[in-house]
C-alpha cells in the first residue's frame, strides 16, 4: 500500500534485517543460538545473507545423512565452527550383509580435511563407515585434547591399537561408543589405559564386538570414573563382574556379559546390580538365571532380551514384573502370549522391537511366533507407543487398523511378514495399511516387507496417498505391477529416503517414479526387473542426481557364503542420490556409476 | 471365440475386460521380443486329460496324460523355471493354454520390437510366462477368494498358488542377530553333548566314542 509513510516502513524493514542501525549482531547470534532444529535453521539461513552467515557461525551440529552427498571441504566452508558432526556411510542394507566389503564409505577424507580445521569440534559420530587406525590417529592428533564424544557405529577396519591411542590422548572423553564395530583385537590394554587416564567417562559401549574384556579393568574403571552411567560390553561371565557391580554405584545402564555355565544358580546368585540400574540386557541369560533380575524389575525402564535364551513362558513371567518399561526388545519367541503380558503390564511402553528368531522350530521356541493377536493386544494396551518394529508370522488388516486407531503417538512403524507360513490369515493388507497410515499422523518412518499378494497396486497407491509426513520408507514384496509403483510415487510428497527390495517393478517404471517424488534425495533398490546395463535408469538423469548401478551377476546366484546363507550378490542394485560432489571416485569394481558417467 | 470376454470377471464393469485384452496384447509384444530359444510348456494335471490338447498343434503345448497327483493342478515350465498352480478349474486352464498358443503364433508372425509404455509391466525373459499368466490367473482365481468382499480388485488370497515371482530374495538377516543365533546353536549343541557324556560316563567309554559324540553334535549345529 502506498501513501502514508513509506519511508517509515522501509526503515522498519532495514532495522530488522540489520542494515546500519539494525539489530546488533550479538543479539542475532544469541537468538539464533536457541534455534536448534535443523529445519528451522535451514529456513532461517535462507532469510538473507546476514542470517545465513550467522547461522553458519552458530550451527552446533550437522548430520550428513550420506557421505557421498557433499564434500568435507564444502561442509567446512559452510560451517567452520561446528561442534558436533555425524556422517553416515554405507546403505542400511550393509547391516544385513547385502553390501560388499569394498563398497566404500571411507572416513579418511572426513578426518583429514575436517579434524584440524574444525576448531570447535568436540563430538564426532560415524555410522557404517570404514575407519582405519591411521584415521583415528589423525583425529586424535588434532582433536584429542577436546574430544568429548566419539561414536563409531557399525564401523570396521580399525584395531585396539587405535583405541589405546584414543584412551591415552582423549582425557575429556565422556562418551566412547563402538557398538557392533568390527575391531581387530590386539589386546586389552586399551581398556586399562582408558580406566587409568580418564576420570570423566559417562558412557562406554563396545557391545556386540568380539573384544576381550578383563574384569579387573572394568573394576578399575568403576573405581576411577564415578560418573559412569552406562556400560555395554562384549562377552564376559557375569559372575566375574560381581565386584564391578558393587563398585559402580552410579551405573544406570548395563548390557552384555554372559552366562557361561548355566543351570548353576549359586554361581550367579551373588550378582547384585547397582541400585540405580534401570536399563538391562544380559546375553545368554536363561530360565535359571532370570531371577537375578526380579529384585529390581519394577524400576526397569529398558529391557533387551534379544540375546537371551528365555522361553515364551519365561518372557511372560519376567515381563509381568516390569510395569515401568519404556523400551523392550525381544525375539519372536515371546509369542502372542508374551505380547499379551506386555499389553497388560507395560502401559507406559514407548518402544517395542520383536526380532526374528531362529527358523529351526526345535530349539525351544515351540510357542514362538507373533501374529495379529499379539500385535492387536499391544496396540490396545500400550497407547504410548512411538516405535513398533515386528517380524510377524501372520497378520490381518484388523491388527493394522487397531494400530491406526490406538497408537496415535506412533512415529516409526516397521513390519516384516516372515516367509515360513504358507497361508496368511488375511491378504492383501490394503485396508489395514490405509487405516494405519490415516490413523498414525505422526509417522515419520515406515517399513513394510511382505510377500507376493501381500499388497495390491491399490494398496501401494494408498501408501503413497496417505504417506503424510513420512520421510523414510522400506518396502519389500509390495504391489503387483509398475502401475502400483507409479500410484505410490505420485502420492509421496515428503519422502526423503526410500528402500525397495524384492519387488516386481521395471527399470523404466522406477526411473519414472523417482522423478515424481519431489523430496526424494536417496533411493536404494535390490530385487526388481533388472537389465544387464541399467540403461533405462538414464531416464531419470538430471543435474546433481548420482545414479550407481550394480549389474546382476547370475554366476554368483548359487554360491553359498561362509554363513551357509545363499549369496545375494547375484542381484542387481540401484543406488541413486543427490550429490554436490559429482561422480563417486572410489567405487568398487562391482558398482558402475551410470550418471554422471 | 473370444475366451477373454467369456472368462472375464465383472467387477469394475468394462475396465477388467479391457485390461485383460491389454494383458494379452502386452504378452504378445513381449514374447515377440524374446529369443528363439525360449520354450513354453503348459501341463494340466486334470482328470479330463486331453483338455488342453485342442491347441496342441502349435509348438509349445504338451498336455500331460499321466495320472495327476492333484486333479486341478497346473504346471508351467518356462525358460528354466517351473510354476505350479493348485485348484485351477479346467476352463481357465484351457483358456491359458489357448492364449499361450495364440501368443506363440503371434510372435512367429510379428517380429518387430514393440515399444512398451511405462505403465505396462516390462517382463524379463526368464519370467515372461509366469508374469503374463499370473495376472490372468489373479483375476480368474479371485472369484474363489474367501477374504472380505470389497468390490475392489483383489489379489489372490492364497499366495501358495502364485508362483514366487517377486520373492526371489530370502528375507535377509541382521548381522547381530545372526551371530547370536549361531552362538546359541553352538551352545545348545555343547550342552546336549555335555549332558549325554555325563550320562554315559556311568558306563566305561573310550575317549574315541566321546569324540565321535562331540563331532556329531558339532555337525548338527553346522547344518
Amino acid at each position: 500500500m502506498g501513501g502514508e509513510a513509506p519511508e517509515q516502513r522501509r526503515l522498519d524493514r532495514a532495522m530488522s534485517f540489520g542494515g546500519g542501525c539494525g539489530v546488533p549482531e550479538e543479539a542475532l547470534h544469541l537468538v539464533l543460538g536457541y534455534v536448534e532444529d535443523s529445519r528451522d535453521r535451514e529456513a532461517a539461513s535462507l532469510v538473507c545473507r546476514r542470517w545465513h552467515h550467522i547461522d553458519a557461525l552458530t550451527r552446533k551440529h550437522v548430520t550428513v545423512p550420506f557421505c557421498y552427498a557433499v564434500s568435507p571441504a564444502r561442509l567446512l566452508a559452510r560451517f567452520p565452527r561446528l561442534q558436533s558432526l555425524a556422517v553416515k556411510g554405507k546403505p542400511r542394507a550393509a547391516m544385513y550383509g547385502l553390501i560388499p566389503d569394498d563398497w566404500g564409505a571411507y572416513a579418511r577424507p572426513w578426518v583429514t580435511e575436517l579434524a584440524a580445521p574444525l576448531e570447535c569440534l568436540k563430538a564426532f559420530h560415524l555410522r557404517r563407515m570404514v575407519v582405519t587406525d591411521d584415521d583415528l590417529a589423525a583425529l586424535v592428533r588434532s582433536r584429542g585434547h577436546m574430544l568429548q564424544e566419539l561414536k563409531l557405529d557399525k564401523c570396521s577396519d580399525f584395531s585396539t591399537d587405535a583405541l589405546r591411542l584414543v584412551a591415552r590422548s582423549c582425557r575429556s572423553l565422556r562418551t566412547l561408543f563402538l557398538e557392533e564395530c568390527a575391531i581387530a583385537d590386539k589386546g586389552t590394554e586399551w581398556l586399562h589405559d582408558l580406566a587409568v587416564k580418564n576420570h570423566v567417562l559417562v558412557a562406554l559401549n563396545f557391545h556386540m564386538t568380539e573384544l576381550t574384556v578383563l574384569p579387573a579393568d572394568l573394576e578399575l574403571l568403576a573405581k576411577k570414573c564415578k560418573s559412569l552411567i552406562s556400560l555395554k560390553i562384549s562377552d564376559c561371565d557375569l559372575s566375574d563382574l560381581i565386584v564391578f557391580f558393587r563398585m559402580a554405584t552410579s551405573l544406570q545402564e548395563f548390557a552384555g556379559g554372559a552366562f557361561i555355565e548355566q543351570g548353576v544358580l549359586n554361581k550367579y546368585g551373588n550378582v547384585k546390580f547397582p541400585s540405580r540400574l534401570c536399563s538391562l540386557g544380559l546375553t545368554y541369560m536363561g530360565t535359571n538365571e532370570m531371577p537375578i533380575i526380579f529384585p529390581f524389575s519394577e524400576i526397569l525402564k529398558k529391557l533387551d532380551l534379544q540375546y537371551t535364551f528365555l522361553t515364551t513362558e519365561d518372557h511372560c513371567q519376567l515381563i509381568a514384573k516390569c510395569p515401568n518399561l519404556l523400551v523392550l526388545a525381544v525375539r519372536n519367541v515371546i509369542g502372542d502370549r508374551g505380547l499379551g503380558v506386555v499389553a497388560d503390564t507395560c502401559k507406559k511402553l514407548q518402544r517395542l522391537r520383536v526380532e526374528r528368531g531362529d527358523d529351526d522350530p526345535g530349539l525351544q521356541e515351540e510357542q514362538g511366533g507373533v501374529s495379529q493377536v499379539g500385535l492387536t493386544a499391544v496396540a490396545v494396551g500400550c497407547r504410548e507407543l512411538e516405535y513398533i518394529a515386528a517380524y510377524v508370522s501372520d497378520i490381518t488388516n484388523g491388527a493394522l487398523e487397531s494400530i491406526g486407531t490406538f497408537c496415535k503417538n506412533l512415529c516409526d512403524f516397521r513390519l516384516v511378514l516372515l516367509d515360513r507360513e504358507e497361508r496368511i490369515t488375511e491378504l492383501p493388507l490394503d485396508h489395514g495399511v490405509r487405516a494405519l497410515l490415516r490413523g498414525c499422523t505422526k509417522l515419520r518412518r515406515f517399513a513394510l516387507y511382505l510377500r507376493p499378494g501381500g499388497l495390491s497396486d491399490v494398496g501401494l497407491g494408498y501408501i503413497g496417498q496417505y504417506s503424510g509426513t513420512i520421510q523414510y520408507m522400506l518396502l519389500g514384496n509390495v504391489g503387483e505391477s509398475d502401475d502400483g509403483l507409479i500410484r505410490f510415487a505420485l502420492g509421496c510428497v515428503k519422502l526423503l529416503k526410500l528402500e525397495l527390495r524384492s519387488c516386481c517393478f521395471s527399470e523404466r517404471a522406477l526411473a519414472f517414479a523417482i522423478l515424481q517424488m519431489p523430496s526424494l534425495r536417496y533411493i536404494w533398490v535390490q530385487g526388481y526387473k533388472a537389465s544387464q546395463t541399467g540403461r533405462d535408469l538414464m531416464l531419470m538423469a538430471r543435474p546433481f542426481w548420482n545414479i550407481e548401478f550394480t549389474p546382476p551377476s547370475p554366476e554368483n546366484a548359487y554360491r553359498i557364503t561362509e554363513d551357509g546363507e545363499p549369496c545375494v550378490d547375484s542381484q542387481a542394485q540401484i543406488l541413486a542420490y543427490y550429490s554436490l560432489v559429482g561422480k563417486r571416485l572410489d567405487c568398487p569394481q562391482s558398482v558402475v556409476p551410470l550418471y554422471p558417467a | 471365440m473370444d475366451l477373454l470376454e467369456k472368462r472375464s470377471i465383472k467387477k469394475g464393469g468394462e475396465e477388467v475386460e479391457e485390461e485383460e485384452e491389454e494383458e494379452l496384447a502386452r504378452k504378445e509384444e513381449v514374447e515377440s521380443q524374446q529369443g528363439e530359444g525360449e520354450g513354453l510348456s503348459l501341463s494340466l494335471a486334470n482328470g479330463s486329460g486331453s483338455g488342453g490338447a485342442g491347441g496342441g498343434s502349435r509348438s509349445g503345448i504338451f498336455p500331460m496324460s499321466s495320472p495327476p497327483a492333484n486333479p486341478s493342478q497346473l504346471t508351467i515350465f518356462y525358460g528354466g523355471s517351473v510354476c505350479v498352480y493348485d485348484s485351477v478349474p479346467p476352463e481357465k486352464a484351457q483358456a491359458i493354454m489357448l492364449i499361450a498358443a495364440a501368443a506363440a503364433a503371434a510372435s512367429a508372425a510379428n517380429k518387430s520390437n514393440a515399444t512398451i509404455a511405462v505403465k505396462q509391466p516390462v517382463i524379463p525373459a526368464t519370467n515372461a510366462a509366469q508374469a503374463a499368466v499370473s495376472p490372468m490367473l489373479t483375476r480368474s482365481l479371485s472369484l474363489q477368494s474367501t477374504s472380505v468382499a470389497t468390490g475392489q480388485t483383489q489379489v489372490v488370497t492364497d499366495p501358495s498358488s502364485i508362483c514366487k515371482l517377486q520373492a526371489d530374495l530370502p528375507i535377509a538377516r541382521r548381522h547381530s542377530l545372526q551371530r547370536f543365533l549361531e552362538k546359541r546353536r553352538d551352545r545348545l549343541a555343547w550342552m546336549r553333548y555335555r549332558s549325554s557324556t555325563l550320562r554315559s560316563c556311568a558306563y566305561p567309554q573310550s575317549a574315541l566314542l566321546s569324540l565321535l559324540c562331540l563331532f556329531d553334535h558339532l555337525l548338527a549345529c553346522l547344518i
